[in-house]
């Protein structure tokens, strides 16, 4: 709706009645009149002009002040660079610390359409419109605190309702967005500590254990049935796996292990019991065949760390960590084919196989261990006799939740390190300050500003928690 | 005879102050809009150049903290 800025007064200029007095020359009367009104016109144009110009001028002359300064400003400027001498004037480096951080001392236009800023024109037309009721008298029967006016007419009352929004939020959103960090905070923890020590030999015996616990499982171990192929058919993931697969071979007991493709669920059980006895059959180790799990429940976590694991770089974890992410989605229904029909490519490695079984009964075997991820049995019906579903399913539940975890943990460190986020922390008390300050005089941009910190700057809230653990944990 | 010639003669009269009010009228309006256009031109002008210097303040200032020595900490 257009408003009325300014309005020439005298409209319907010559429709005025006749005063009855007037008994001749009715027609002349009128045209006087209207002539007349058109004179009042005029004036009141001239009036409204002289308004215009006197404001357009005004503002040209606050233009003209601001450009003078500046000018001056320019002046003062100039003098100041043609004074510079890059041979003598160097600035020394303590200098250029001591600096302070540059302010700028320009304000930021708000509350644009207050009472303040109205027109000279529009204070007018305001002026002459009917002041409220004069409510206020009621106040003294009110039990509330707010006048009656302010029920009848509020001028900030859509102002006062979005400051009102906006800082309720940033009231409530701290504990809110905080959450999902705190969560993923004890994982890093956990993540960090065998990452920490893993170089070392003294904790090598945890550093074995973690892994043990982050390959275990039922998904896992289908995964390793896939790993079992070669590198070419596989997903990345899998490559990143073989590191870890290279260091379990050169343990003897690997070494002596073939995992017959298909087949190497079923041994799991007997490996455990009877490590040395598949050391004496003595079958040639393929560089990639033997999968993790085959190892894992009989290696001797000490042995492991003194052996193999100082070859491994920290960096190790994380690939086993990304692995394990990627175990959480459903195996490829191709690697199931696949082992499958390798199966029944290679008849004759399977008695090979039943041979390591034979030395203990199967059954019995299942049940000691309960620490070894038994096999994927749902893969194949030949393992379902063999393998033992019950402990697999238990650890899988309790293992691949927390493995994923980690992996962010990880992220977040190494990026919170490469990013100096230290010097935040001081501003942080005075700047909170000087918003409440504002904000008490309806500061728009300081609500702005603490709506802001909230919800884009919680991750500095977040990187100080963060800074917390790197601290002790580095 | 007389009297119609008379009342004719007011007519005439009266269309003819009718024209002058009308053209004084148009006139008006056309003041009273060359005034608006006016005043909406040179605000939207005067804004502009406003920008400019707010702009180029902006700009002195930063300058002007780069160039300042002296203004430490200490």
């Amino acid at each position: 709706m257009p408003l009325t800025k300014r309005a020439v007064s005298p409209v319907n200029i010559s429709r005025d009645t006749i005063p009855p007095s007037i008994q001749r020359d009715e027609l002349q009367c009128t045209a006087n009149g209207t002539i007349s009104n058109l004179i009042l016109q005029l004036s009141s144009l001239s009036k409204h002009a002289e308004n215009i110009f006197g404001e357009i001028y005004h503002d040209a002359m606050v233009i003209h002040h601001k450009t003078n300064t500046l000018q001056q400003r320019i002046d003062r400027l100039h003098q100041k660079v043609d004074q510079l001498d890059a041979t003598t004037d160097q600035a020394s480096l303590n200098e250029a610390n001591m600096r302070k951080a540059f302010k700028s001392s320009m304000l930021v236009d708000q509350h644009i359409l207050d009472r303040s800023t109205l027109p000279a024109a529009l204070a007018e037309q305001y002026a002459m419109c009917d002041p409220p009721p004069n409510l206020d008298a009621l106040n003294q029967f009110r039990d509330s605190p707010t006048p009656a006016l302010f029920l009848y007419t509020n001028p900030s009352f859509f102002f006062d309702l979005w400051k009102k929004e906006t800082l309720k939020d940033v009231a409530e959103r701290p504990r809110r967005v905080k959450s999902p960090n705190d969560g993923s905070k004890s994982p890093k923890k956990r993540r960090k500590q065998p990452q920490g020590t893993g170089p070392m030999g003294a904790t090598m015996y945890n550093d074995g254990q973690q892994r043990n616990r982050q390959i275990s499982g039922s998904r896992i171990n289908q995964q390793n049935e896939v790993f079992s192929f070669p590198e070419e058919y596989q997903a990345p993931q899998a490559l990143g796996l073989q590191l870890n697969f290279r260091n379990q071979n050169s343990h003897p007991a690997n070494l002596s292990m073939v995992a017959p493709l298909g087949m190497t669920m079923h041994h799991h059980p007997q490996q455990n019991v009877h490590p040395n006895q598949q050391r004496s059959t003595g079958l040639p180790p393929p560089p990639h065949r033997a999968s993790p799990i085959i190892k894992r429940p009989m290696d001797p976590p000490p042995s492991t760390g003194s052996s193999t694991l100082d070859h491994l770089p920290p960096p190790d974890m994380s690939i086993l960590s990304i692995d394990d992410e990627d175990d959480d989605l459903p195996p490829p229904p191709p690697s199931l084919l696949m082992q499958q029909s390798i199966v029944h490519q290679l008849p004759t490695e399977a008695p090979s196989t039943m041979q390591f079984v034979e030395p203990s009964a199967a059954p019995p075997t299942n049940i000691p261990p309960p620490p070894p991820p038994p096999p994927p049995m749902p893969i194949s019906t030949a393992a379902a006799s063999f393998a033992a579903p019950a402990p697999k399913d238990g650890e899988a539940s309790s293992s691949a939740p927390a493995q994923p975890k980690p992996l962010n943990g990880h992220g977040d460190l190494m990026a919170q390190i490469q990013s100096g986020y230290k010097l935040r922390k001081v501003q942080r008390a005075e700047d909170e300050a000087a918003d409440k300050a504002a904000l008490e005089a309806n500061d728009v941009a300081a609500i702005l500003k603490r709506r802001m910190d909230q919800v884009m700057g919680n991750d500095s809230s977040s990187e100080e928690a963060d800074d917390d653990d790197n601290e002790w944990d580095d | 005879m007389n009297a119609s010639e008379a009342v004719q003669r007011q007519l005439k009269d009266d269309w003819d102050n009718r024209e002058f009010e009308q053209v004084l009228a148009d006139n008006i309006k056309s003041i009273a809009n060359f005034l608006s256009t006016f005043e909406l031109s040179c605000r939207s002008k005067l804004a502009t150049l406003n920008d400019k210097i707010n702009l180029l303040e902006r700009k002195v200032e930063f300058l002007e903290a780069r160039v300042t020595k002296g203004d430490t900490l200490s």
